[in-house]
C-alpha cells in the first residue's frame, strides 16, 4: 500500500496535528483501505501516550450463544468508549444501537439448527468527526432501514408497543444505511462525534435530516 | 447479572425492584420471574428501575407485555426512578405514554392509585 506522507495529516486549529491511519477491511477475500482514521502522533508534538486504535478488530459472534456474546460486545463499546473518550450519552446510545441491532439478527437472521457457515461481526472505527459501527452478518438478507416506525401508541394502546428496536437504532444514531453484498448484510452506522471530544455532556445524538 | 426482588406484594400495591442490564441475556433470565411477580396479583404495580443500567427493546416488552396483563384488569403499572440512559431508551421508543415515569415513592404510589 502506498501511503503520501505529505497529505496523512489532518490539522485543526488548537490541536496537535493529526495523523491518518488506514483503516484496512479485511472482511472476506480482500484487504482493502475502506475509510480513514485517525490517531494522536507522538512524533509530531502530540500526546506522548500511546493513542487507542482508530478501529477496533473485527468481533466475532457466536451465533449459538448470543445472550452471552451481546454482553462481550457491550463490554468491548464500553473499553472503545473510554479509550476514546466518547461522550457518554453517545457511549450509551453506541452500545444501545448495537445491541439492537445484534439482537434482530440473532433473532431473525438464521433458522433454526444455525447453519455452520453462520457468521456475525462487528467493528467500531473512530474517525474525525463521527464514530462508526459496522455490523456484518451472513443470516436472511435484511434491510432494517426499509422497515418503518410503528405508528404513535395512544397511552392506552399496548397492542402495537412492540418491536421497537428498529425505531430505537434509528432514533438514536445519526446514519444508517445498509446493503447486500456477496452474501452478506452489511450494516453501517453513525453517530456524529467530533474529535477531540467537545461538550462531553452533549445531547443524545439526533437524526440526520 | 439481572436481579429481580419483590419488594411489596402484600398491600394494595404491588412493588418489584429490578437491577442489571434488561438485555437480551438478562430479559430471558428474569422474563417469567418478571411477569409471575407482577401479574398474579392483578394489583396497581410499581416497578423499580433505578439499579436498571441498561433498557434494551426486550426489556420494554416486558414491561410492557405486564402492563398489558395488568390493563386488563384495570390495573396500571408505574416506573420509579429510571436512570438517564434508561429514560432516553424508554424516550426514544416512544413508550413514556404506555409506561408512565415516577420520581420517588410517593409520587408513584399517587400515580399508580389514581390519586393524580
Amino acid at each position: 500500500m502506498e501511503v503520501f506522507e505529505g497529505r496523512n495529516y489532518a490539522l485543526y486549529p488548537g490541536y496537535p496535528p493529526i495523523r491518518l491511519m488506514p483503516v484496512i477491511h479485511l472482511t472476506r477475500d480482500r484487504a482493502v483501505v475502506d475509510t480513514w482514521c485517525t490517531a494522536r502522533s507522538s512524533t509530531m508534538g502530540g500526546s506522548s501516550t500511546t493513542p487507542p486504535p482508530a478501529s477496533s478488530e473485527w468481533i466475532g459472534i457466536d451465533v449459538g450463544d448470543a445472550a452471552r456474546e451481546l454482553r462481550r460486545v457491550s463490554e468491548v463499546v464500553a473499553a472503545f468508549s473510554a479509550a476514546h473518550a466518547l461522550p457518554q450519552r453517545t457511549a450509551d446510545a453506541v452500545e444501545l444501537v448495537l445491541e439492537e441491532a445484534l439482537t434482530n439478527v440473532v433473532m431473525h437472521g438464521f433458522r433454526a439448527p444455525v447453519p455452520d457457515g453462520a457468521a456475525i461481526r462487528v467493528r467500531l472505527t473512530r474517525e474525525p468527526a463521527h464514530v462508526c459501527a459496522e455490523v456484518i452478518d451472513t443470516g436472511r438478507a435484511f434491510d432494517p432501514t426499509t422497515i418503518p416506525d410503528p405508528p404513535t401508541t395512544a397511552p392506552d394502546d399496548f397492542r402495537r408497543a412492540s418491536g421497537r428496536g428498529i425505531q430505537i437504532m434509528r432514533r438514536l444514531s445519526d446514519r444508517m444505511s445498509y446493503r447486500r453484498r456477496d452474501g452478506w448484510n452489511e450494516l453501517h452506522l453513525a453517530w456524529r462525534c467530533p474529535d477531540p471530544p467537545v461538550g462531553t455532556g452533549g445531547s443524545m445524538p439526533k437524526e440526520m435530516p | 447479572m439481572s436481579e429481580l426482588r419483590v419488594v411489596d406484594a402484600a398491600g394494595d400495591v404491588t412493588v418489584v425492584a429490578l437491577a442489571g442490564r434488561l438485555d437480551l441475556a438478562g430479559t430471558e433470565e428474569l422474563n417469567l420471574r418478571f411477569t409471575a411477580a407482577v401479574t398474579t396479583r392483578r394489583r396497581p404495580t410499581i416497578v423499580d428501575l433505578s439499579e436498571v443500567t441498561f433498557l434494551a427493546s426486550l426489556g420494554m416488552r416486558m414491561l410492557i407485555s405486564a402492563a398489558r396483563t395488568l390493563r386488563l384488569s384495570g390495573s396500571p403499572l408505574v416506573l420509579m426512578n429510571p436512570q438517564d440512559r434508561v429514560r432516553d431508551a424508554l424516550e426514544a421508543a416512544e413508550l413514556l405514554d404506555l409506561l408512565p415515569i415516577a420520581h420517588g415513592e410517593v409520587e408513584a404510589r399517587q400515580l399508580v392509585l389514581g390519586v393524580v
